[in-house]
């Protein structure tokens, strides 16, 4: 398990593999639990919609949680992945509501 | 009979409506009610994907009148399903699931859907039981985009393949 950086680092890199450079500029991770009480890292990915095509969203999503589920297995890291997509003003409000 | 694309519809008119599209470059503009069905609404969408292709499969198409119909379609459990999709979606399946599902390894449509189906599910719970959660346009149509997706990874898996997917997900093996 890394740190938080280090799992933000991840996560951009996964981002950046999946969806291409600068769709998601930014991503910021919270370490949480599940309803289980199993480990997550709750992932919120920043989406620039001038770069997105938003109609592959669905995809996008898809393959972001299985390859950060991936890469995160491959450091066993036991954390399952959950993910937000947000545009600029919810990107902020969550800033605000969840300072990290 | 319930139409599953049909639930898939209703989740895109909640949050895909041409009408409503134009918002999703601001903040959250629909409701949280609006939001909130519609994550619901596509995880049900998929989950009766899978009920449906169970029942006409394993049973047959034109048996819906039927009590094995009615038993394969109902018998499937919402946190089994999760739990086997748990599983499916490994790179590498465990020896236990290997020995059950006689193969190796499954197709990545079915790591795709097995993973779309568990995001789905989270998202379910969260939009139904969690209040506080906050649920945002961009994200929730991306949910509903992933439903639609799984949806037609889902039917696409080759049949041999389908089959041990659907009987995973359906019987709870003894350990």
């Amino acid at each position: 398990m890394g740190t938080l950086d280090q799992i933000e680092e991840l996560g951009q890199k996964a981002a950046d593999a999946v969806a291409g450079a600068g769709v998601f500029p930014r991503v910021r991770v919270a370490s949480d639990s599940d309803d289980e009480s199993r480990p997550v890292y709750r992932f919120s990915f920043l989406i620039d919609v001038q770069k997105a095509t938003l109609e592959h969203l669905g995809l996008i999503r898809i393959r972001l949680i299985q390859r950060l589920y991936d890469d995160l297995a491959a450091q066993n890291d036991e954390h399952l992945p959950q993910i937000r997509l947000l545009n600029q003003a919810d990107w902020e409000e969550e800033a605000r509501a969840r300072p990290h | 009979m319930l139409d599953p694309t049909e639930l898939l519809r209703l989740a895109q008119d909640l949050c895909l409506h041409p009408s409503r599209t134009h918002r999703i470059l601001s903040s959250s503009a629909l409701t949280e009610a609006e939001l909130r069905r519609a994550v619901s609404t596509a995880y049900y969408a998929l989950f009766h994907t899978l009920l449906k292709t169970a029942a006409d499969r394993l049973v047959g198409d034109t048996q819906q009148a039927t009590g094995a119909y009615s038993l394969v379609y109902r018998g499937f459990d919402h946190l089994h399903m999760k739990k086997g999709c748990e599983e499916l979606r490994k790179r590498n399946l465990s020896g236990s699931v290997q020995k059950a599902l006689k193969r190796s390894t499954v197709s990545s449509d079915t790591r795709e859907f097995a993973t779309a189906f568990i995001d789905l599910q989270v998202n379910r719970h969260l939009a139904d039981y969690d209040p506080t959660e906050p649920f945002t346009q961009i994200d929730v149509q991306s949910q509903v985009e992933a439903a639609e997706n799984a949806m037609q990874k889902f039917v696409s898996i080759a049949v041999d393949e389908q089959l041990d997917i659907l009987a995973f997900l359906l019987v709870k093996t003894r350990s």
